[in-house]
């Protein structure tokens, strides 16, 4: 099942939990849920259309990268926690449910360890409900 | 041309970069979404090439058109890195840009410090190679235009003309599976650039 194509009930639910994890998490500016491919699902309310766009394409490129960096020094395949320090806030990302994963930006001062851990929280509660399947084939009838 | 590489395929292949390499050069392969960018960098390239592809997921319905490329289940979301090299002392560091627009953000970084670019086409979806050529030239950074030739299309002069392509400006066929096709492709560009750049021509291996 992909959040797209939830009820709407359900995503006023996912957009309440995700306005509940930066409320209740000092520190948090936005939180983001993205597919692996860099699109938006969700997103709390403080966050602009343009920058959820940008923060989701950018924030699947690290991801990626990650992926490709445990390939190489790992000791299994998978995207883990990724964290990007720069001036004036912080970036982490962690895996949500099969073919999501949730982004957070916080305050520069933003106490990382509880910020990372409310996450991790929260995707094992709904970790269920945060995936984004695979693009079905083309219809058969418009094949040439 | 002296080839120094093995023509294995690149799959799982591991060549240490030579101790006689003495000039890198970065690429960037650019152009629109689905033309075989990472294909090529990942049949090109003499390591296992760092590939980002992701799957396609259903919210990219009705935002990346993938209506003309039927069998295209993943895409790539960072970029593609791939190694060549050309002869005894030169070495090409291949950077596979991302195609579609939400990644385009990433080009600016793939950019820094590149010498030249392959603007990948492909001709039933020529508009979509208009970004990249614009791009490369306000960059005014060299570049050739590989077609990859998924079937039958209209001659080089053609797609030349459509392109509105400086006369200077190499454009050469190609099938970005075949490794031998890319790597002519690689060698074109690099000849363009020595051209422009005057630099030491390729076939002269060793200074």
């Amino acid at each position: 099942m992909s959040t797209i194509d939830a009820s709407r009930s359900t995503d006023r639910n996912l957009d309440w939990l995700l306005e509940n994890l930066r409320t209740k998490t000092p520190g948090i500016r936005h939180v983001l849920v993205l597919t692996r491919d860099g699109l938006k699902m969700c997103y709390t309310t403080g966050l602009e259309r343009d920058g959820a766009d940008q923060l989701a394409a950018l924030a699947a490129g690290i991801q990626s990268l990650s992926l490709s960096a445990s390939a190489e020094f790992g000791d299994s395949i998978g995207a883990g926690q990724a964290m990007v320090e720069f001036a004036g806030g912080l970036l982490l990302i962690v895996p949500a449910g099969a073919g999501a994963h949730l982004a957070v930006v916080a305050e520069e001062d933003g106490e990382v360890g509880l910020i990372a851990h409310n996450m991790n929280e929260l995707v094992e509660q709904i970790g269920v409900y945060l995936t984004a399947a695979p693009r079905q084939a083309e219809t058969s009838g418009e094949r040439p | 041309m002296p080839s120094t590489t093995s023509d294995q395929p690149a799959a799982g292949v591991r060549a240490p970069l030579r101790e006689t390499a003495v000039d890198a050069l970065k690429i960037v392969i650019v152009g629109g979404f689905g033309v075989g960018k990472t294909t090529m960098v990942g049949s090109v390239s003499e390591i296992q090439p760092l590939s980002t592809e992701e799957v396609m997921t259903q919210a990219s319905v009705g935002i990346d058109d993938a209506s003309r490329v039927r069998t295209k289940a993943t895409t790539t979301v960072a970029f593609d890195f791939g190694r060549i090299t050309l002869n005894s002392s030169m070495v090409l560091y291949l950077f596979g840009a991302p195609g579609q627009q939400r990644f385009w953000f990433v080009w600016d970084q793939l950019f820094a410090g590149s010498l030249g670019a392959v603007v990948m086409v492909d001709t039933r979806r020529l508009e979509e190679s208009f970004y990249s050529i614009d791009r490369l030239e306000h960059h005014r950074m060299p570049f050739v235009v590989a077609v990859n030739r998924f079937a039958d299309g209209p001659a080089l002069s053609s797609v030349r003309d459509a392109l509105a392509l400086s006369p200077e400006v190499p454009i050469v066929d190609c099938d970005a599976r075949e490794r031998s096709s890319c790597k002519t492709v690689l060698i074109t560009l690099v000849e363009h650039l020595a051209r422009m750049h005057d630099l030491s021509p390729v076939r002269e291996s060793t200074p």
